[in-house]
């Protein structure tokens, strides 16, 4: 299912974790799930670009992890947004959308 | 989702932290990984794969384990680096927040030993901002460490504003010998001349006297300096013709032109000549190391700058090429004057001359300094380090007895498990930030001082005008805090922190005097500051015997209420009418209102240095004195009552008994007019014992001075000796006075009282006898007698405030290391009155303690002070440096005071009342 050479930019992987942490705090194996759900497994990403971008976005400060213990008892790291990382999220998504409806107006025919 | 500890508060969280390793973090991230990759194999397993398909489809989504792995890796190499770093960086805020409210809770010993420490550093600080300016960077220049000046030395007398302060003084190369190194040279890169005159200006449509200076074109570029407003000259208008242009002083832009931006290209007028503005001098900018020394009181810094080939300039300045030394330019300046066609042939009348008779020299910014100013800084910097370090013994002290009080809490800290490094790290982290803070007041106090400094600066150290704390003297300053801060912070942790853990806790119950070690090294530190106390304290007091001996010395004269002012003849009169023109001023000044008498002659002590030898009409044959050299001065005769100089014998020269030099350049010249008077110390010299009046003498000058007469002049009278004291070469008050010469005149005035616009005054009077003379540099002559008085006491003010500093800080640092021992000792003391010592024995002994040390101190301070005072001894005056009465007073009084500081305590040591002191602890 994918490799690292199929690596989106990024950006655009940041801006799906820190949408995909919106919610509840998770670590890596259901967030890996939640993207897969959500998108049919269309995308392929790679699972270790996730825990990559999850590493980046740690250190510099979006995301927070803490060790939790899983649902089957296992130690587990939870991810969780923190304010910073909300407003990235925002952020990203506003211009996400304005740069998809740029294009999209490129594309148009006429 | 369970999490670990969360309902701890951040701060516990904190402390049961895991470290953050390299290795824990790669650990947890394989872990992570396992865990993922069974998730999704259980997740596969669950959709029906295989086992084995299930665990290959999950490794397959997650990627290659081992790029992840290296990535991993290298974040967790990042991360601890970054961790140690943020690590030591919390431990050093805990430090300082430690050290802090350590000090907030006790405000009395922080206030004590900043301010100890800030006295100390301060007094360096505004020291070493002298030595700085006086001897690191002199000239404010960029080539300054390049630049020197190109003088001849004590080849002719000078004009002399203090009795014998010139002896031996640079003087300034007739001008062929300036043109003649300029081009010849190989030791310089460029070789720039000037030369200061003063004339009248027509400037802004008015007439002002201003003083003006010839200077080559290279002059600033020599320096390295920019005109602030305009250009420098071009070299091609230093020639006749192309000349007419010049530069003002940014001062007089200011004052006479309000500074106006279209200043360039606006004329001045001076003796019909036009001169276009074509640039304005830096700021403050004057003709560098001109013999400001010489006639102290007089030289301005000139307002007009004209161009001038270098023939015409005779004060030289040469920018040394690099790699070449002052001393091996010298050796080429001497050849190059020394040289057989610069030599005039020579002339009947005077002594041959010789091959070598001129002697020059490159000096440097720094070589004007006098060995007066340079013992003068010497003693001023030992002074200061002495100072520092008393303030560091008594902060070392301070900290000490802390240090022994808080030994159990160090001791605790260390049980439970703080490294020993990490006790000392604490103990200096307190003392350093003692020691910054201390330097922070530092500078404040060095910057109040400076201002005391300028005030009180003698002529000789006139660059210290404008001496400030410097960004290299802040360096210094950070450096001596933090060097401080180490040398007494670290005595006092590594002696805590060496304690043995056990014993130090041992000792808390034990009946104690302090502990031996401890106290062994606060003793030295008291015997250190008394010793040094004790060399600054005599330094002191030989210094202030100078100056009381200065101030009683008799002058000769009576120097209040004197003025003397020069009065130049600009254009249009001739030589001839010079004679009445003379007389006629004289009149005119003794006029004037409040006025009570006027004369022709110098301020007396000021004179002419002549080094010619002075012979004797006898019997046998002119014979010659032995005197290095002599002072003439130009009088008229009513100069002595004028002056109030009494004429031991004789009377004064008759009125016009002879001109002492010809009016014609052509005719034979002599120094004296036909009738002279001398001083009564010249007299002995000339007759030990008999009368000297009617004698006949000449002079013979030692280098060629043109054309010489061989007559002889009469002794008609015998003055009081005069003379400006200060402990400077001297010429022993040998004065002649003689009629006026060819120079320009010089008068002095003795008003009622001076009139605060003097100068304006004696400028008008003078010109109301004849427009075209130009009355200027009035100088009263109190101020000739305190700026004589000058070095001393700027000597004794800054060296005073330093033993009185230093004499209250032993006072305090005596009395609180006896107070402490005393403290410490109550136990003990009560057991010996319990046992029945009398309340007086217990005072001798806790005195005792005190007065043992200050004896120490004080053979060591003896000991000292001889060493130091062969410095101190140029600068005394009518006292040696060895003086018994001195040091026995300076015993006295350090004896005393010891005596003093330990009576206190030792008065409360004798109430201790046995049953509370035994019941204590």
């Amino acid at each position: 299912m994918g490799s690292d050479s199929k690596d989106l930019l990024h950006g655009t992987l940041d801006l799906l974790v820190l949408r995909a942490l919106a919610g509840e705090p998770m670590h890596g194996f259901t967030l890996s799930r939640w993207i897969d759900q959500r998108t049919n497994g269309d995308l392929g990403i790679a699972d270790s670009a996730l825990y990559k971008a999850l590493n980046r976005l740690e250190d510099t400060g979006a995301v927070h992890a803490e060790w939790g213990i899983s649902e089957n008892n296992r130690r587990a790291k939870y991810y969780s947004l923190t304010p910073k990382g909300r407003k990235q999220l925002q952020r990203q998504v506003a211009s996400w959308k304005h740069y998809v409806a740029t294009v999209n107006g490129l594309l148009a025919p006429g | 989702m369970r999490k670990y500890s969360s309902s701890f508060p951040r701060g516990v969280r904190r402390l049961f932290r895991l470290p953050v390793t390299r290795e824990r973090i790669v650990q947890d991230a394989d872990d992570e990984m396992r865990l993922h990759l069974d998730l999704w194999t259980q997740e596969f397993r669950s959709q029906g794969m295989s086992d084995a398909d299930a665990e290959a489809a999950a490794l397959r989504r997650f990627g290659d384990p081992r790029l992840y792995r290296d990535h991993v890796a290298h974040r967790a190499e990042r991360k601890a680096r970054w961790q140690r770093i943020a690590d030591w960086f919390a431990e050093w805020r805990q430090d300082m927040r430690f050290a802090l409210r350590h000090f907030a809770k006790a405000p009395a010993f922080t206030a004590i030993a900043v301010l100890t420490l800030a006295l100390g550093i301060g007094a360096n600080t505004a020291i070493f901002s002298v030595v700085h300016r006086l001897l690191i960077a002199p000239l404010p220049y960029a080539n300054g460490d390049r630049i020197v000046a190109l003088k001849t030395l004590g080849r002719i007398g000078v004009v002399g504003g203090l009795a014998g302060a010139m002896s031996d003084a640079p003087a300034d190369p007739p001008s062929p010998i300036l043109a003649a190194w300029a081009t010849r040279t190989h030791s310089f890169e460029q070789v720039a001349g000037a030369e200061q005159v003063a004339v009248s200006f027509l400037a802004n449509g008015q007439q002002d006297t201003v003083s003006h200076a010839l200077v080559t074109a290279n002059l600033l570029d020599l320096l390295g300096a920019r005109p602030s407003y305009g250009r420098m000259f071009r070299l091609e208008e230093e020639k006749p013709g192309a000349n007419h242009v010049a530069m003002i002083s940014h001062q007089w832009w200011q004052t006479a032109y309000g500074g106006r931006s279209d200043i360039l290209g606006t004329m001045l007028e001076y003796e019909g000549q036009t001169y276009t503005i074509v640039g304005v001098m830096p700021v403050g900018f004057t003709i560098p190391m001109s013999m400001r020394a010489v006639d102290p009181l007089s030289v301005d810094s000139p307002d007009v700058w004209l161009p001038a080939p270098i023939e015409k300039t005779s004060i030289g300045f040469g920018l040394l090429r690099p790699g070449i030394t002052s001393a091996a330019a010298t050796k080429e300046l001497n050849a190059i004057a020394n040289a057989a066609d610069l030599q005039p042939p020579p002339l009947p009348g005077s002594r041959a001359v010789t091959a070598d008779s001129v002697h020059a020299r490159a000096m440097r910014a720094q070589d004007f300094l006098g060995d007066r100013e340079l013992r003068t800084i010497e003693v001023l910097f030992a002074a200061v380090g002495a100072l520092l370090l008393i303030a560091c013994a008594n902060v070392a002290n301070l900290l000490l007895v802390r240090g022994w009080a808080r030994r159990r809490e160090f001791a605790i800290r260390m049980g439970l498990g703080a490294g020993r490094a990490r006790v000392i790290r604490l103990a200096l982290t307190e003392s350093v930030l003692l020691a910054v803070g201390a330097g922070v007041i530092g500078v404040l106090i060095a910057w109040q001082g400076l201002r005391v400094i300028i005030a009180l600066r003698p002529i000789a150290l006139d660059r210290l005008a404008d001496v400030h704390i410097e960004p290299a003297v802040l360096v210094w300053t950070a450096a001596i805090s933090i060097f401080t801060g180490v040398l007494f912070g670290g005595a006092a942790a590594f002696f805590v922190a060496s304690q043995n853990v056990a014993d130090l806790l041992r000792s808390e119950t034990r009946v104690s005097s302090g502990g031996g070690a401890s106290r062994r090294v606060r003793s030295s530190l008291i015997v250190v500051e008394i010793a040094l106390l004790f060399a600054l304290l005599v330094g002191a007091g030989l210094l202030t015997r100078s100056f009381i001996a200065l101030q009683r010395t008799p002058l000769g004269f009576d120097p209040h209420n004197l003025v003397s002012v020069d009065v130049l003849f600009g254009r249009g009169l001739s030589r001839e009418q010079i004679p009445s023109i003379r007389d006629a001023v004289t009149r005119r000044l003794a006029e004037l209102p409040g006025v009570t008498a006027a004369a022709q002659g110098m301020v007396p002590t000021a004179g002419i240095e002549l080094r010619d030898a002075i012979l004797v009409d006898t019997p046998d044959g002119p014979h010659s004195i032995a005197a290095p050299s002599f002072m003439l001065t130009w009088i008229d005769s009513g100069y002595f009552r004028t002056s109030k100089i009494v004429l031991l014998s004789g009377r004064v020269p008759l009125p016009g008994a002879g001109d002492a030099a010809p009016l014609t350049p052509d005719q034979p010249r002599r120094d004296l007019s036909d009738e002279v008077v001398v001083s009564h110390a010249l007299a002995r010299r000339i007759a030990p014992t008999g009368n000297v009046v009617g004698m006949r003498i000449r002079t013979m000058p030692n280098a060629n001075r043109g054309p010489w007469s061989d007559a002889w002049s009469t002794i008609v009278g015998v003055s009081d000796d005069v003379q400006i004291p200060g402990p400077h070469g001297d010429v022993d008050g040998l004065q002649i006075y003689s009629e006026p010469g060819r120079m320009f005149p010089v008068y002095v005035v003795r008003f009622a009282s001076v009139p605060p616009n003097v100068e304006s005054v004696l400028r008008q009077a003078v010109q109301s006898v004849n427009p075209a003379l130009i009355a200027q540099r009035a100088r009263i002559a109190d101020d000739y007698v305190r700026e004589a008085l000058a070095p001393t006491r700027f000597t004794l003010a800054l060296l005073g405030a330093f033993a009185g500093v230093a004499l209250v800080l032993a006072i305090v640092g005596l009395y609180g290391s006896i107070s402490y021992t005393v403290s410490q000792r109550t136990r003990e003391i009560g057991i010996r009155i319990a046992l029945g010592a009398s309340s007086k024995s217990v005072t001798v002994l806790v005195v005792g303690d005190g007065v043992r040390l200050a004896f120490v101190g004080l053979v060591i301070g003896a000991g000292t002070a001889v060493a130091a005072s062969r410095t101190l001894s140029s600068l005394l005056y009518a006292v040696t440096a060895s003086d018994p009465a001195t040091f026995v007073a300076i015993s006295i009084l350090v004896a005393a005071v010891a005596l003093a500081a330990s009576y206190l305590p030792a008065r409360r040591a004798a109430r201790v009342d046995p049953v509370d002191a035994l019941r204590s602890d």
